[in-house]
């Protein structure tokens, strides 16, 4: 009876540390994909940009159109006339990691009036 | 060495990998949904912002009934937007809708002075020179008549200050400044020529009632007198009518609603917030407080007999807001008289095409046909006795102008 179980040991270990690699493999696979695909960090980096960069266009009422880098993200600020509406402009901000790959966008129409306002 | 059963270890662990591996997946998987639904939240709240920013803007749009747009053109921001006319000042509200979030945002809006050197007073030119005695103290701006302004003395009391005007002195015209033509429309309609098919119109008025501005108008009309009692409540988006009288008791609790009738009278010690337009008597009690943003109007209709309409502010009440005192016929046949009394604080603006008999103080601007001064023996046109205007006292975020100023639309309060 003894014997027989010793005997199991080795197709016990093999099966249990493919069962293992497996799991591992799959869970490795798994959060590589959501992590590549998800680029949170990068995201939440570039909305808290954005924010910081609104707040601040508002701040000094510097409304108008530029382009910079900050930590190796591209910030674009560009003013439009809103269609079919007087009075009101749009501010647009957006945040891109290249030329094609938008991480955060932030979109306002504001009154004209807040350009003229007096600092 | 390996003992036997290793299998049953080695699956227990591995089982106990997976839990752990599959948390970590659905954690990172979870957080990406906060972390969008954070951005749609974003969103929306920039989108209602959008649209409150083009309801200031946009005279034309649209009245009561509201209309969706698209902000940007692309299909995925759009908002409801609705424009109400409420009294003197106008309702904006915005709906923005993503990902089944919504927000909803409502805003009483107005305008403030389109001049950053209001007159602190506007008497209009008739010839008379303004008179000052006793402890009258004048600051700011003042359009007077040609004729200026001199020291008076009434009742053994001589001018007791160093200077007539602490401020520029600049020469009147001989009428008031203009009122938008929208707002003479829309305070004709409130004084009594309103038509209600277009609102839910009740005729029994429960002790409380509240009403968002997202709906409709809730209009109660009474064709006879009505008494606001202690311990009721109407909130919001209520239009109360009478054809006759309406009479709101201390303890009342109003906020933001509008109050229509031939007369109104506002019990001593009131204290709320509240639009009421009266077309022949309105009369605040003593010790009453009528908060920011308050209207007291009174505006007289066609008349075909010669009449005395009267706004009263009794002793000692406090108004932040705006008082209006207009009459659309001339002065021989409607003669429009708004009284301020002694210990009364006005802190905003008072605007009328009649005349003001000002006794308190005016923290804020007087626009006026005249002046007048009673005493007991007599009454004196373009007399002041220990009255204050100081506009200086006023907050530069006053909104509640009446006059056409040019100024833009800006935001009162939130209110929902």
């Amino acid at each position: 009876m003894k014997k027989k179980l010793k005997g199991a040991t080795l197709i016990e270990a093999i099966v249990s540390m493919i069962i293992m690699a497996l799991v591992f493999v799959i869970f490795v696979m798994i959060y590589t994909n959501v992590m590549v695909t998800d680029d949170g960090p990068g995201k939440l980096k570039a909305m808290s940009l954005v924010n910081k960069v609104v707040s601040e266009t508002k701040a000094t009422r510097q409304y108008n159109d530029t382009i910079f880098k900050e930590n190796n993200l591209t910030v674009v600020r560009v003013i439009n006339q809103s269609a079919g509406a007087q009075g009101v402009f749009v501010l647009s901000v957006k945040v891109k990691r290249d030329s094609n790959n938008v991480l955060a966008l932030y979109n306002e129409i504001c009154r004209d009036d807040e350009r003229k306002k007096d600092l | 060495m390996l003992k036997g059963a290793s299998l049953l270890y080695v699956t227990v662990i591995s089982l106990i990998i997976a839990i752990i591996s599959s948390s970590l997946i659905l954690f990172s998987y979870y957080k990406q949904q906060e972390r969008d639904l954070y951005a749609h939240e974003q969103k929306v709240c920039q989108n209602v912002m959008s649209g409150i920013h083009l309801l200031l803007t946009n005279e034309s749009a649209e009245q009561n009934t509201g209309k969706f747009i698209d902000l940007y053109g692309a299909g995925t921001d759009t908002v409801f937007l609705k424009n109400l006319n409420w009294g003197i000042f106008h309702i904006a509200g915005c709906i923005a809708f993503s990902h089944g979030k919504e927000v909803r945002k409502v805003a009483l809006t107005g305008y403030g002075e389109g001049r950053k050197d209001t007159a602190a007073l506007y008497l209009v030119d008739a010839g008379v020179p303004l008179s000052l005695c006793g402890e009258t103290f004048l600051r700011g701006c003042c359009y007077l008549p040609q004729t200026g302004v001199k020291r008076g003395y009434i009742d053994g009391k001589n001018f007791n200050g160093n200077q007539l005007i602490n401020g520029q002195i600049k020469q009147s015209s001989k009428s008031i400044p203009d009122i938008s033509k929208a707002l003479l429309s829309q305070l004709d309609l409130l004084a009594g020529n309103r038509t209600a098919k277009d609102d839910s119109v009740i005729n029994v008025l429960k002790d409380t009632l509240i009403n968002s501005f997202f709906n409709k108008t809730m209009e109660v009309h009474f064709h006879k007198g009505l008494v606001l009692n202690a311990g009721s409540k109407y909130v919001g988006n209520i239009l109360i009518i009478s054809d006759t009288l309406v009479e709101i008791k201390a303890g009342c609790a109003i906020q933001d609603i509008i109050i229509c009738a031939p007369v109104v009278s506002i019990d001593d010690g009131f204290n709320g917030s509240v639009q009421v337009f009266a077309s022949d008597s309105l009369h605040v009690g003593i010790n009453c407080k009528l908060n920011y943003p308050s209207v007291l109007g009174l505006i007289s209709g066609k008349v075909t007999v010669n009449k005395l309409v009267t706004l009263t502010v009794d002793k000692g009440s406090s108004v932040c807001g705006t008082l209006v005192a207009y009459s659309k016929m001339p002065s021989t046949q409607v003669q429009v008289c708004t009284l301020i009394s002694k210990n009364d604080t006005i802190n905003g603006a008072v605007f009328t095409n009649g005349a003001i008999d000002l006794e308190g103080v005016v923290y804020g601007n007087i626009t006026c046909d005249k002046l007048t001064l009673k005493t007991q023996s007599s009454q004196y046109d373009n007399y002041l006795m220990d009255a204050t205007i100081d506009i200086t006292k006023r907050s530069k975020y006053f909104i509640g102008s009446i006059a056409d100023s040019g100024a833009q639309k800006s935001i009162v309060k939130w209110l929902e």
